[in-house]
């Protein structure tokens, strides 16, 4: 077992992660609500590192980065699809988006000139028709409804990449919530003490953390089973995402706790990661539904591990 | 890439290596011969299967498989921490057929490998790795449980030693160990940490008394142990006198990640829609996503073991890693056990079919899982471990 990335990986993803903090961090959510058009420049920066070359399905170690760039994008709630560029069959200049076919698709930045590639957990991918105006609600800047074309049916393994992607972004966004919130109750003074003074507080904290290390173990796991691709890895794919979507519940219910009311504020970056995990959390499930499907899947296939359920005649 | 360097390295990889899945594979034969399909752990009511761990762990012991990762000349096979970490797995998975031995393999011996005298270790690793021999571990009082340094049981120096008098509880196969590791006060000034030191005692010497605390866990788990007037000599101490506390933080550390709950738990889950048969089919759909979850969270507890291990492995020791890890596999036991509670329904509460194994292993299961949070140190005590490496001073 080896449960490092290659130091490769992990290296882009240092200079990803400083050139977003260079450019501003979390300030440039707040750039691309007031002026939508910066996401063009946040494109342009991660280009020019070299971003959109990555070809993750055809190599691990840029996988690797391709996820390390993801986890990077989370901790500054970057208002760009880099998930959805880099699963694409051409992050020059596609993106795809993950749709409920039972349900209305809704993408967030389906405005922005991506060549865009709709598809779902079955296989399914379609092109889109028609794009809607951005809602532009507090959780909903940049989210669009899509009228899809055609489907046609093919293999998971893109949507799967998708799907681990968008974990990693997620992890990148409550890693970087769990911290600025240790900070906060390190800082804040009440009653004579910091808050993390408080056992109630310490627990509280304890949850966090190890929800947010298991998720980072198994966002390694998913990305691994992703390399490989096959059924499994849609499995393992849901499976991630079911386990980041329960952990931004937690980490993001305690982050805004223990922020009082300044958590809420405009000047917080707390409120800016909340709101903007929203639509990875939602579109195009929520967490029961991602539990619906992920039992789908394990009745159809397996659940990898030392002691998983061997069936003999399916 | 641009910014990358252009080389070829190690990427993730989570497969078993060769020399781990032919373990893997070599430890279920040996259960399968050697195992009843039944067992449910060396502690029940029933002589035979207390006979059965006996025997396994000396079936393992031939083959140099009880304490695997121990070096060669103490009677292992220098296995690695990955072999090692198969090995806990496949013992919790099959309801520990190592019985009590499990302790001694795993923080006794290895105690006395690091601060024993050559003669201790003579005396005690053979017998350890060769699975004859059971351990118990004094530590707990009825007034010192959490707050462990405080324990009153005390070593008054006399003529050629000192004479112990005290009382343990909670202690574990006290009535079947033949020695006890055990923790005495051997000075009342300074600090309350520093004054302890470590015996090792046979059971058998005058003054030690044992007595069976009936439990919702079953038989031999919880026991008493009083101590009056038991003589202990210089031969007996492990380490120096008054430096048991750092003996015992050291010989925990041994424990990095104790036992494979995990292991238990995926088996089960896993087991659960074939034991059900056509009623898998009928459960609340409510039922299955916490199931569906529960598989999820064992996997993130097997991974989190698994970082313990390798980061271990590498030097870097971090009880941020090891308490997290706890807190979320002793949880993850006790949701375990509600869950698969529910699956089974009413026979929850126990059946008259002793052909349902599943049912039986569930139920047994759950019962344990109670105790989780508090044996070996409560959560608590993790949490506020966690916590001090989260929030370091402003914590305290
Ligand atoms: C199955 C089992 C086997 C055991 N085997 C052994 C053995 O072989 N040898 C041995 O020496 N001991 C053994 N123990 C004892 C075990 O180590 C203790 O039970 C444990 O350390 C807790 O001590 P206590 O039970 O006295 O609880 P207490 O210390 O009295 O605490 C009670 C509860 O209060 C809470 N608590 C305590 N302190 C704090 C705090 N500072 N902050 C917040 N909450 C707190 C925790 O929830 C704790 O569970 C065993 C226990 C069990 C259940």
């Amino acid at each position: 077992m080896r449960s490092a990335m290659s130091a490769e990986a992990e290296s882009f993803g240092r200079v990803v992660d400083e050139a977003i903090r260079s450019a501003g961090g979390v300030a440039l959510a707040q750039h691309a609500d007031a002026e939508p058009a910066e996401r063009d420049k946040i494109a342009a920066m991660l280009g020019n590192l070299g971003v959109w070359d990555l070809e993750p399905a055809a190599d691990p170690v840029q996988a690797e980065a391709a996820a390390a760039v993801c986890r990077a994008a989370g901790r500054y709630a970057l208002p760009y699809p880099v998930a959805e560029r880099l699963s694409s069959a051409d992050p020059a200049r596609a993106a795809l988006a993950l749709v409920d076919r039972d349900a209305p698709a809704r993408v967030a930045h389906l405005d922005l000139d991506l060549d865009w590639q709709l598809c779902d957990s079955r296989g399914f991918v379609a092109p889109v028709a028609t794009v809607g105006a951005a809602f532009g609600g507090k959780l909903s800047r940049f989210v669009c409804s899509a009228n899809p074309g055609a489907w046609t049916h093919t293999q998971t393994d893109q949507a799967a990449r998708l799907i681990t992607l968008q974990g990693w972004t997620l992890l990148g966004l409550v890693e970087q919530a769990s911290q600025l919130t240790y900070r906060y109750v390190q800082e804040r003074i009440q009653f004579g003490h910091p808050l993390a003074h408080f056992q109630a507080i310490q627990f509280t904290l304890t949850d966090v953390a190890v929800a947010v290390d298991g998720l980072a173990e198994l966002a390694k796991y998913a990305l691994w089973s992703s390399i490989k691709g096959g059924p499994a890895a849609m499995v393992d794919a849901v499976a991630l995402r079911l386990a980041a979507t329960e952990t931004a519940d937690t980490t993001f219910r305690a982050g805004h706790q223990l922020h009082g009311a300044i958590g809420f504020c405009d000047e917080t970056p707390i409120s800016w990661l909340s709101r903007s995990s929203q639509t990875l959390r939602r579109l195009p499930w929520g967490l029961s539904q991602t539990e619906a499907r992920l039992v789908e899947l394990v009745d159809e296939t397996t659940f990898a591990g030392p002691f998983e359920r061997v069936r003999t005649a399916l | 890439m641009r910014h990358g360097v252009a080389m070829r390295e190690g990427i993730v990889d989570f497969a078993d290596t060769a020399e781990e899945s032919e373990l893997r594979s070599e430890l279920r034969s040996l259960l399968d011969e050697h195992v009843p399909e039944a067992y449910l752990g060396a502690f029940t009511h029933n002589e035979n299967d207390l006979a059965v761990a006996q025997n396994f762990c000396k079936v393992l012991a031939q083959r140099r498989l009880l304490a695997l990762a121990w070096p060669e000349e103490f009677g292992g096979r220098a296995g690695n921490s990955g072999e090692l970490t198969v090995l806990r797995e496949e013992m919790w998975a099959r309801h520990e057929p190592r019985g009590a031995q499990y302790m001694g393999v795993n923080w006794i011996g290895p105690a006395i490998m690091r601060f024993g005298t050559p003669a201790q270790q003579e005396l005690h690793l053979p017998p350890i790795s060769a699975g004859e021999v059971i351990w118990c571990q004094g530590f707990s009082e009825p007034d010192s449980g959490s707050d462990l340094a405080s324990l009153k049981t005390a070593a008054r120096p006399v003529k050629g030693g000192w004479e112990v008098n005290g009382q343990k509880v909670w202690t574990s196969y006290a009535t079947m160990a033949e020695w006890i590791f055990l923790l005495a006060r051997t000075s009342n000034t300074g600090p309350k940490q520093q004054g302890i030191t470590v015996f090792l005692v046979p059971m058998s010497r005058p003054g030690i008394e044992v007595r069976p605390i009936p439990a919702m866990l079953g038989p031999h788990h919880l026991n008493e142990v009083f101590l009056s007037g038991v003589q202990v000599t210089e031969a007996d101490v492990l380490g120096t006198v008054g430096q048991g506390w750092q003996v015992v933080r050291e010989a925990l550390a041994f424990e990095r990640v104790g036992i494979a709950r995990y292991a238990r738990c995926e088996r089960l889950l896993n087991e659960a829609p074939d034991a059900l048969g056509d009623r898998w089919a009928r459960l609340p759909g409510a039922l299955k996503h916490r199931w569906v979850k529960a598989l999820v969270h064992t996997r993130q507890a097997r991974l989190l073991a698994h970082r313990v291990v390798e980061r271990h492995d590498t030097g870097v020791v971090d009880p941020r890693d090891s308490a997290a890890y706890r807190i979320a596999v002793t949880r993850l036991d006790q949701e375990v056990g509600e869950v698969l509670m529910d699956v089974i329904g009413s026979d929850a509460v126990g059946t008259d079919d002793e052909t349902d194994l599943f049912s039986r292993a569930v139920e047994d299961h759950w019962r344990y899982a109670q105790a989780s949070t508090v044996a070996s140190g409560s959560i608590e005590m993790q949490r506020v471990l966690l916590s001090r490496a989260l929030l370091g001073e402003a914590a305290r």
